[in-house]
């Protein structure tokens, strides 16, 4: 006969409360991940057992800082810990954790989830940051003020859960739920109240020094409505310099590196197809690609360092006011901030949004703030297109067009906002409200973590999908053979060339060759693969002398300006990443909105590329 | 192993590396593979909030 289901226990918090790290710390690889049924709410469940031998059930639940439920995550967790989600059980006891330093959010949190009236422990995570700052909590009172078990712990570190699992092991789990939990939606006052309550909690238990003072003097200067707005564009600015300047010689030694390597492997190699697949489709395809590595680890240096320091949640405020004038909400800065690196994660962060049109209006934007993606193909066309000389006093004029285009990007999708919140929808924004962190020292040993994690990432996709889709477009580019006696290039008889010359037409009137059609289709894929099939093709597309030259000159000869710069311009707004619709048709559950994305970035890229190009070509007639 | 075997096999194993990375979920559950969301890069993003989502 089988014994009585292990019991349950739900773990809540407040966001980055280090939630998710007690739970890897409590289940190891015991874990189960799924989604919550009908809606994309992740699920983690996962299993432990307490120090008296008792198996326990534990469930991750989104981060939330009340049960109110104003976003989907929230909603779930709110359901979960009532009992009301369909396919969930009532939990038999709920894991509060709290961040030990910034207690003060958390503690209007507790007293809701007591209200509930399930068994109930207070974690407090990170006591080993709060004792390192000079702050001390005193764990007994902050128990007694509550009445609830409280216990410190340690998430990352071996044994920093010890004190947890004896206190859940002294829990009255498998008790019947009550019929009816005490919890309801609490009124401005009842809220206004907990505030209060939590602060008289704050002030009688815990003390941290913090260094309020310095954040106040930062902020006087950081946050001031003209000069904070002239130094976030000051910081960058001088970001996307130090993209192009500081990046140059590592990324020199980098393609003499892959140059020097291609020909002695070429060398080695009789000639044929196993030779032309390795210096064409290889070299020259995933070459093109790696050699953004520096530049890449320069501009995640900055994000990193910034957001560290705490500027990024100024930056976020700073930006409200300008978002608000567009609709956004300004819970939207930090999926748009997100998208910087990767449009995906940013459209799956803006779950934070609790209005359903604020998502989508933001969902819809995302795509067009400059992803990391793009960086290789805007380096490679302005390194060829641009050239390398001061303007306005000294800056760099590569620097300032690469400026330019993430400006671009980010102005572009502020209109599109505009255009959906104010002309179509006609929606006035919600208020805003965000805790600003403390400013602390960036630990260099996390930043150092931060840019092995990127440029591993980076370089796992250079030897994996890229390396991949660089023998397939080195196939199509080389198979069928021409016919005997053919004249021209071999690429013009290729199955890659037969479908660039059949749409090209399409894309002339912007000024796009053939070879560009060509490109643009595997970068659907990844956008930076169509550095590297531009590398293939015109490799494969060379004849006598040109065979072997470096991408950046051959495309400084074979374009006009128009078509460089329409061909920029194309990439700051076209659709060119498959895997981003997928994520918007799954976090907004619909085929329709995807279908939006896709038709208005594509005739927005097509129309602004359009005009570039003629007008360009105009004004250098 | 002549040369064509050879340039064969690398192309056909690029595809099929390709399209196992980005087989939709419910495909990969039904013929028996780990369930999970496509995903086009497997973090490659590298978004620090990118928990392997895609």
């Amino acid at each position: 006969m089988n014994g009585p289901a292990a019991p349950e226990i739900a773990l809540v918090g407040c966001p980055n409360s280090g939630k998710t790290s007690l739970f890897n710390a409590l289940t190891g690889s015991r874990q189960k991940v799924a989604n919550y049924a009908g809606v994309t709410v992740e699920r983690k469940e996962g299993s432990f057992v307490t120090p008296s031998g008792r198996p326990v059930k534990i469930l991750d639940l989104p981060g939330t800082y009340s049960l109110r439920g104003r976003s989907p995550d929230e909603i779930v967790t709110r359901d979960v810990v009532l009992g009301r989600l369909a396919g969930e059980e009532i939990p038999d006891a709920v894991v509060c954790v709290a961040d030990a330093t910034n207690l003060r959010l958390v503690l209007r949190l507790v007293m809701e989830l007591k209200a509930v009236g399930r068994p109930m422990v207070l974690a407090l995570n990170m006591m080993d940051v709060v004792e390192r700052q000079g702050g001390r909590i005193d764990v007994e009172r902050l128990s007694q003020e509550l009445g609830i078990p409280v216990v410190s712990t340690v998430a990352i570190k071996k044994g920093g859960t010890a004190a947890l699992l004896s206190a859940i092991d002294t829990l009255p789990l498998h008790e019947d739920p009550p019929t009816e939990h005490g919890w309801r939606e609490p009124s401005a006052a009842e809220i206004r109240a907990a505030h209060a309550e939590a602060a008289r909690i704050l002030h009688e238990c815990a003390f941290h020094p913090g260094n309020e003072h310095l954040t106040r003097k930062l902020d006087a200067v950081l946050l001031h409505p003209v000069f904070g707005i002239v130094i976030l564009l000051a910081v960058l600015f001088l970001m996307f310099q130090a993209v192009f300047s500081w990046a140059a010689p590592a990324m020199d030694l980098i393609k003499a590196t892959i140059e020097w390597t291609g020909v002695e492997v070429g060398g080695v190699l009789p000639d044929g197809l196993l030779k032309s697949l390795v210096v064409d489709g290889i070299f020259a395809g995933v070459g093109a690609v790696l050699v953004f590595l520096p530049q890449i680890v320069i501009l995640f240096f900055f994000i990193i360092l910034l957001e560290d320091f705490g500027y990024m949640a100024r930056a976020a405020f700073l930006m409200d006011r300008l978002m608000a004038g567009t609709g956004l909400h300004g819970r939207a800065f930090i999926p748009l901030l997100s998208s910087f690196a990767c449009a995906i994660p940013g459209i799956m962060a803006a779950r934070v949004i609790e209005n359903r049109r604020d998502r989508i209006a933001t969902i819809m934007v995302a795509p067009l703030m400059t992803c990391s993606a793009r960086l290789p193909v805007y380096t490679l066309i302005i390194a060829a297109f641009i050239p390398d000389r001061r303007v306005l006093g000294g800056f760099g004029l590569q620097g300032l067009v690469m400026f330019g285009l993430f400006a671009a990007g980010i102005v572009s999708a502020l209109a599109v906002a505009f255009v959906m919140k104010k002309l179509i929808w006609r929606e006035a924004p919600e208020p805003f409200i965000m805790e600003l962190p403390d400013y602390k020292m960036p630990a260099p040993a996390n930043v150092a973590l931060g840019l092995w994690i990127r440029a591993g990432a980076f370089l796992r996709k250079a030897g994996t999908v890229i390396l991949a889709l660089m023998i397939l477009i080195w196939f199509l580019s080389t198979f069928p053979a021409p016919p005997e006696g053919a004249t021209g290039p071999a690429i013009d008889w290729s199955i890659a060339g037969r479908i660039g010359h059949f749409l090209a037409p399409v894309f002339e009137p912007i000024g796009f060759n053939w070879q560009i059609v060509v490109a643009l289709i595997p970068g659907m894929a990844a956008r930076e693969v169509a550095v590297g099939v531009l590398g293939t093709v015109y490799a494969l597309s060379a004849t006598g002398d040109e065979v072997g030259r470096a991408l950046q000159p051959v495309l400084a000869a074979a374009w006009s300006l128009p078509t460089a710069l329409s061909f920029l311009v194309w990439y700051v707004f076209a659709p060119q990443c498959v895997s981003t619709l997928a994520v918007v048709r799954r976090e907004t559950n619909s085929r329709f909105w995807p279908a939006v994305m896709f038709a208005y970035q594509f005739a927005l890229a097509y129309v602004a590329a359009f005009a570039t190009f003629h007008i360009a070509g105009a004004l250098l007639r | 192993m002549n040369e064509t075997t050879l340039i064969y096999g690398i192309v056909l194993g690029a595809a099929a590396f390709l399209a196992l990375r980005w087989m939709p979920g419910s495909l990969r559950t039904r013929i028996g593979l780990k369930n999970g969301a496509a995903c086009a890069s497997k973090s490659a993003c590298g978004s620090k909030d990118c928990g392997g989502c895609h």
